[in-house]
């Protein structure tokens, strides 16, 4: 890329800036790899629209997400900090479903279970009017005495964006009275089209107070950028001599700050990782592991070389490898076997799609359609090796009903139509009601690590076989229940017909 | 720092109902009406996450949860307006979704940058398109006071204008407000109990809400109803009131939703009083109730009378306002039961507020109670932690944010209300005749597996 | 005849060996006198309902040992209501500090009509193959059953054999159901097949260990014993068949309830050298004194005793007065085993209660310690006074419904099951711990006074219950005299 990250500003550029990030796209994978321009792109395309996506804009949509809900996902998991939505209480709902969602991750990772930390300032109409800055003073006070935490955050809202709160100021001066990080992170709904940008807004925030800026080195140190997925990474990497170091959700502040202290940093997704790991890269001297996500076996490999190249432990990464490749092997012919004829479907963030389609290929999986929530035609890096897109497109062939749709229920229906598959993939909420109500059955993938590496093509597979079992229940639903939707809009083979 | 000495906080940790735009539930909560939400990105998801799916597992059913259609409002609408994209989405809307009535609901974006929701919907409703438009800012207040606006806002801008002839009321026939539909995690089996025991009581019911409402057409006959009954301590009073002046519609307002049979069979006399129908059916319906019900409590006196290891005898309830009553009476006057601490989290405008507490102050002849208003988690299991219960850990009747208290507390919990992370709730009720039953066996379950 | 012969695979039964009986109509002074002087004679019940049988008492003795097996000999309903002891062991083991209780091990050898034609002796032997292989059980019993005996297998032979098999002592345990109509009985079974090959003569002897023959109570006696630098070896609830093993050892022994102890009791005392703590357990202000002071002068450390009647009074006396103010006045009624039962009726009485009236199990003159001094009714009356209405009835709840309904107590004490639902249907608040521990002490008696007027004072649901319940016996009975159907002699 041309521009580095700058961390000198507070607010995160959202995606569609820095990457060209769309929404909503038609065609298959081939067309979308070639618009997409990755290395073009990153070398710069120049100023004006010759770069611009093509993106389709029509008048109806579904209740979406935003990226004050990535906020909360990522810096209200931070075990020993807390979050504090400035907000009127409707964002502070969002606490309910991160509650259930951080207690099952502590459990995962073996870490106590207990409540989520988060603080709504509850803004009422009055506040509206006259300004709350008292009310968040207020929360951080009770924030601090409560919980003593390492660090406090502070996520903006629609409200607090409409009516120009100054939270920078409020933080700074917080920040000095308490003596431990109080960081801002702009991340109002209406600021990015995609939600994604809620993740950078935080990353962002991290990096500017928390990572240390004069870092002991430690060479087997690993950061893995992930969510609340089960500890896959540890069993893994000790084979190659190294130590995890997960961040965000279920880390310490401390395990934050030491990120810079790291040997390499690690993603499965660059969706969520490409600006985390970038600029810990480029402002921390911390090297980014830049190759293809560690799905299926080719993906796998190049990862752990990579890595293995990064940390120099070449030989060991071998031995793991081909140690690995014949423990698998014989399970995943089965599964094959088991799964030959079946037809899949992928509808999940975008570069956990591209993993995803990898591993179902890997077991003979049929997968010639995938919805993905956004695209971003390049990530922050901008090198090459991370084109995930083009690692799919080479590796395993292209997908010919490729279609950007950010969580769009009513779209969903006439790509099924299309493809007609026999069970689908989804991670975020919102999509398998309606699969579900059509007879095919959906893997909700609430452990994100669930399809990583070797072992992850085996988890997958078994899932799969699971779910296939449950399209009993789905035909029974099926048959007695009417969909919402219009016959109109049911016969309609294009779902982007009112945006064309 | 003399702004950290400061410890009385407004700020909600948390959080126990969620804001006015929430209230497009008791939209999808009538069969047949379809929500459209003129808001930011995110508004939608949380509410229908929190409310109907993280609280029982409820989900969002024909008209919920992401099929709602939403304006996902972004940086030009702020700067621009949102208005236009609101009119494009309602025509979307109407192509694409099959409702008997839409209901517009505008959320803090909206209000704030001032979009004319109400002029766009107006230019439908003359069209002859039955729409409502609600104005339903998070900022405005919880969604309590939203199923309040949107509510109101189909009387008038709906019902009124389709209702069925109403010069002669239809005697025997009640519109119930009682519940808020999602946010309470039982109210589909609440409302559908409650609908059932006023059927054998000799009345015709508009439930209004829930699998066992008409839909529109149900509404369409709120004027035509007797009178209005309000189930809740405090939920449904406004409504009841605007309705009295519109319709000349009387209400009788009972606060506690009634539990068990003793209550149940108190609350049918009342309401049968009120009504003045004949009193034949009722005494006949309740004598057939008391005879299965007491059939299954003799039964269980055998586990309550003999269970060897002790059960727990004092309890804590948090939560909204019209179960924690319920609870309360119930547990006091049923099982005897020792009232520790109560927690009411719905907070009920002040005006309410001394009805409940004179509530709590006559449980039973011989057992009062008192009553505190909060809504901050933190503050809540704080004064959890410090309740003396006497010789045994206690049962809360809370929430999932009670779960750590209870655990430290070697006690056991029974999730009643927003947010139940770790029920799966169907059609179970815990009012009226079956639901103290289904309460008695979640209660007791809950207490003995906890112990081993 | 020796009493206790080890050499005996079986155990003479509680009628023949202490005169035991299960009926008896009168006042407890009347009952403790008759006791004093020769043989009691029970009457016979013309009309009777269901009674507990042996198998359960020794079952719930060798089950809950951590590391041995047991297996049922018999068709599988004998073994059906054993899963209540794998229950009862997960739902105590925190009071007990085991923090990983484990699933019990519990077999039946489920003959069928074939065995009992060409015996089953066969099916015994492989079923303790199996069970070792499965459990490696440090030990494993084998219980006797109606049918096994009738048909005559030759358990203690097959056992015998076995045992040399697999290295480890498998126990036969004769306690099937129509040997005895005394149901405890089937305890000392159990601790007769402990006596005889599980402990051992002690090679040395602790002074700072006491035996402690319990249930699942909780563990109050750590606490109390360690003022005297002693520690409880409880016997046989959670303890180990290692533990056990070396109850030989032990400085003394104490009973939480002679019903259940007095045949090991004094089997460790007469065949292992263990002296027994013969006063009664600790219930009652009077009693917890004596007991102490017994405690004190075995272990030599008679002023320590004082010590803590002394503190210990000072801090639980006042609160008592306190609950005794509450209380003062309330007719109570008692239904509970023999010597649990008699230490209730101390408890009730040390807080004020009138006793109106009880329903004990079974009646043993004298334990197998054959002194006059262990007896708990006697010391119970001598303490607190004469109790009329003292009925011994083994769980018949007709009498019990009709006494009720003659007496109207306030209150129903129990410890049993299938008893106190009938104060809840009469609209009588009733009050059932299975702790047996709970009211043991000057705490306890604080423990259950406050447990007691919870219990009182929240009568809601069996008031409104009593309004709603239909009862099954007729008026008729319920007005006659609650003995009617005692005919005879036996």
């Amino acid at each position: 890329m041309q521009k580095k990250i700058n961390l000198d500003i507070s607010e995160v550029q959202p995606r569609e800036q820095r990457l060209g990030t769309i929404i909503a796209w038609d065609g298959d994978i081939k067309e979308l790899h070639r618009q997409s321009n990755f290395s073009g792109r990153a070398a710069g395309c120049g100023s004006g629209d010759g770069c611009r996506l093509c993106e389709l804009q029509g008048p109806f949509s579904q209740g979406s997400v935003c990226s004050e809900q990535m906020v909360e996902c990522q810096a209200g998991n931070v075990r020993d900090a807390v979050l504090i939505q400035h907000s009127p209480i409707g964002c502070g709902a969002g606490q309910v479903p991160y509650n259930s969602i951080y207690r099952n991750g502590l459990s995962m990772r073996g870490h106590k279970v207990e409540n989520i930390r988060i603080i709504n300032t509850n803004l009422t109409e009055e506040d509206m009017v006259f300004g709350a800055s008292d009310k968040l003073r207020s929360a951080i006070d009770a924030a601090w005495l409560r919980y003593k935490p390492k660090a406090i955050f502070i996520a903006t809202s629609c409200a607090t964006g409409i009516i120009g709160e100054d939270i920078e100021s409020i933080a700074r001066e917080k920040q000095e009275e308490l003596g431990v990080p109080v960081i801002p992170m702009a991340c109002e709904g209406f600021r990015s089209k995609h939600w994604s940008t809620g993740f950078d807004a935080t990353q962002h925030g991290i990096l500017r107070q928390i990572v240390r800026k004069n870092p002991h080195k430690q060479e087997d140190l690993v950061n893995v950028i992930n969510l609340w997925g089960s500890d896959v990474f540890t069993p893994m990497l000790a084979n190659l001599n190294l130590k995890v170091n997960y961040v965000i959700d279920l880390a310490s502040v401390d395990d934050l700050a030491r990120m810079s202290e790291a040997a390499a940093t690690v993603g499965f997704c660059y969706t969520l990782s490409s600006y985390l790991a970038t600029a810990l890269e480029q402002h921390f001297g911390v090297p980014e592991v830049k190759a293809p996500m560690p799905y299926g076996f080719s993906g796998t490999d190049a990862w752990l070389r990579e890595l293995a190249r990064v940390t120099h432990r070449e030989e060991l990464a071998e031995k793991y490898i081909a140690s690995e490749h014949s423990r698998v092997r014989p399970r995943i012919k089965k599964l094959k076997e088991k799964l030959r004829g079946v037809k899949g479907y992928v509808a999940t963030g975008s570069a956990y799609s591209h993993g995803l389609i990898q591993v179902l290929r890997e077991l003979n999986v049929e997968v010639n359609g995938s919805l993905v929530f956004h695209h971003d035609p390049v990530y922050d890096s901008g090198d090459d090796r991370e084109d995930s897109l083009g690692h799919l497109l080479k590796n395993y062939g292209n997908v010919e009903n490729f279609h950007v749709s950010n969580r769009q229920q009513y779209q969903l229906y006439a790509f099924s139509q299309k493809v007609h598959p026999d069970f689908m993939l989804i991670r975020h909420n919102g999509l398998a009601p309606l699969a579900s109500r059509l007879g095919i059955p959906a893997a909700p993938l609430g452990d994100e690590h669930i399809a990583i590496g070797y072992q992850g093509i085996i988890n997958l597979g078994e899932t799969i076989l699971d779910i296939l079992a449950r399209k009993k229940f789905h035909n029974s639903i099926k048959t007695h229940v009417k969909l919402p939707y219009t016959d109109w809009w049911l016969k309609q083979k294009d779902a982007y017909i009112l945006a064309r | 720092m003399e702004t950290c000495k400061n410890t009385k906080f407004t700020s909600i940790n948390q959080v126990r109902y969620g804001c006015a735009l929430g209230a497009f539930h008791s939209v999808s909560a009538i069969p047949g009406a379809m929500p459209i939400a003129h808001c930011g990105p995110g508004c939608v998801d949380k509410q229908y996450m929190s409310l109907s799916f993280y609280n029982g597992f409820q989900g969002g059913g024909y008209s919920g949860g992401a099929v709602i259609p939403s304006s996902n409002l972004q940086e030009n609408d702020v700067v621009f307006g949102g208005a236009k994209r609101l009119q494009e989405l309602i025509e979307a809307s109407l192509k694409i979704l099959k409702a008997d009535l839409f209901v517009v609901l505008n959320g803090c974006i909206g209000e704030l940058v001032g979009d004319d929701t109400g002029a766009v919907v107006d230019s439908f409703q003359k069209q002859g398109i039955p729409i409502v438009n609600a104005e339903t800012g998070g900022f405005k207040g919880n969604n309590f006071i939203g199923h309040e606006i949107v509510v109101k806002a189909i009387i008038e801008q709906f019902v009124d204008k389709y209702a069925q002839p109403h010069e002669q009321k239809q005697k025997g026939l009640i519109n119930v407000w009682s519940e808020l539909p999602f946010q309470n995690t039982f109210w589909r089996g609440d409302l559908a109990e409650l609908k059932r025991v006023l059927e054998g009581a000799g009345f015709a019911v508009n439930i209004l809400f829930g699998n066992t409402a008409n839909g529109v057409e149900e509404w369409k006959s709120i004027p035509k109803a007797q009178f209005n009954l309000v189930v809740s301590p405090w939920l449904g009073l406004s409504i009841a009131q605007y309705l009295e002046e519109k319709y000349d519609q009387p209400y009788l307002h009972i606060p506690v939703l009634p539990i068990g049979a003793d209550q149940t069979a108190d609350f049918l006399h009342k309401v049968v009083d009120f009504a003045g129908i004949d009193k034949q059916k009722v005494d006949q319906f309740i004598v057939a109730e008391e005879k299965k019900y007491y059939y299954y409590l003799e039964h269980f006196t055998d586990f309550y009378a003999e269970y060897w290891w002790g059960l727990p005898s004092s309890y804590a309830v948090v939560g909204d306002s019209a179960y924690n009553l319920a609870i309360n009476k119930f547990l006091v006057k049923q099982l005897g039961l020792i009232p520790a601490i109560q927690i009411i989290t719905d907070n009920p405008p002040e005006k309410y507020r001394q009805a409940i507490i004179e509530e709590y102050k006559n449980l039973d002849t011989d057992v009062s109670t008192d009553v505190t208003f909060l809504e901050d988690g933190y503050e809540i299991n704080t004064i959890l932690e410090k309740v003396n219960y006497g010789h045994r850990p206690p049962i809360i009747f809370g929430t999932t944010w009670e779960r750590d208290t209870s655990k430290k507390l070697g006690g056991s919990i029974v999730e009643v209300g927003f947010p139940a992370s770790y029920e799966v709730v169907l059609d179970r009720t815990y009012i009226g005749y079956r639901g103290a039953l289904s309460l008695l066996e979640k209660i007791f379950t809950t207490v003995i597996s906890k112990s081993a | 005849m020796k009493k206790i012969d080890l050499t005996m695979p079986e155990v003479e039964v509680r009628e023949t060996r202490l005169g035991s009986i299960t009926s008896f109509q009168g006042s407890a002074g009347e009952l403790v006198k008759c006791s004093g002087h020769g043989r009691i004679q029970g009457k016979k019940r013309t009309f009777s309902q269901c009674i507990d049988c042996s198998i359960s008492k020794a079952a719930c003795m060798v089950t809950l040992i951590q590391d041995a097996a047991v297996i049922c000999h018999g068709p599988v309903g004998c073994a059906s209501c054993l899963h209540e002891f794998a229950f009862t062991y997960r739902v105590n083991a925190p009071l007990r500090n085991v923090a990983h209780p484990t699933q019990r091990r519990i077999f039946s050898t489920n003959i069928g009509e074939e065995e009992t034609v060409y015996g089953g002796g066969d099916k015994l032997a492989e079923t303790i193959r199996d069970v070792y292989k499965r459990t490696q059980a440090k030990a494993i019993f084998v219980l006797s059953t109606c049918a096994a005996a009738i048909i005559g297998d030759d358990i203690e032979s097959v056992t015998n054999e076995l045992e040399s098999e697999l290295g480890i002592p498998i126990i036969a345990i004769f306690c099937e159901g129509f040997r005895s109509k005394v149901w405890t009985s089937g305890f000392d079974a159990g601790y007769h097949g402990i006596a005889r090959k599980l402990i051992k003569p002690a090679k040395t002897h602790k002074q700072d260990v006491i035996n402690v023959i319990n249930f699942w109570g909780s563990d109050v006696f750590t606490q109390w014993f360690a003022a005297f630098g002693v520690k409880p070896n409880y016997i046989t609830p959670y303890s180990t068949v290692e533990s056990l093993s070396h109850s030989s050892e032990a400085a003394a022994t104490i009973q939480a309830c002679p019903t259940l102890g007095s045949y090991l009791g004094a089997a460790l005392e007469q065949e292992f050298g263990v002296p027994e703590i013969k006063t009664p357990p600790p219930y009652g202000v009077l009693q917890t004194d004596r007991w102490f002071r017994e405690l004190g002068r075995i272990l030599g450390k008679s002023e320590i005793a004082e010590q803590i009647i002394a503190e210990k009074k000072a801090t639980y006396l006042p609160q008592l007065e306190k609950i005794r103010a509450r209380l003062e006045g309330k007719l109570a009624y008692v239904t509970a085993g023999a010597a649990h039962g008699h230490a209730l009726l101390s408890v009730l009485r040390e807080l004020g209660l009138k006793a109106v009236g009880a329903a004990i199990f079974h009646h043993d003159p004298i334990y197998d310690s054959n002194t006059q001094k262990a007896d708990a009714l006697a010391q119970t009356v001598r303490d607190y006074g004469d109790i009329p209405n003292y009925n011994v009835c083994d769980k018949q709840e007709f009498e019990l419904v009709n006494m009720l309904h003659h007496l109207q107590p306030d209150v129903l004490l129990a410890r049993h099951g299938g008893m106190t639902l009938w104060g809840a249907k009469f609209g009588i608040p009733s009050l059932l711990i299975g702790d047996e521990h709970f009211s043991m002490g000057y705490e306890g008696l604080i423990r259950y006074g406050k447990r007691l007027i919870e219990v009182i004072e929240n009568d809601e649901f069996v008031k409104n219950l009593a309004k709603h319940t239909a009862n099954p016996y007729t008026n008729w009975w319920l007005e006659q005299e609650p003995y009617t159907f005692l005919k005879g002699k036996k």
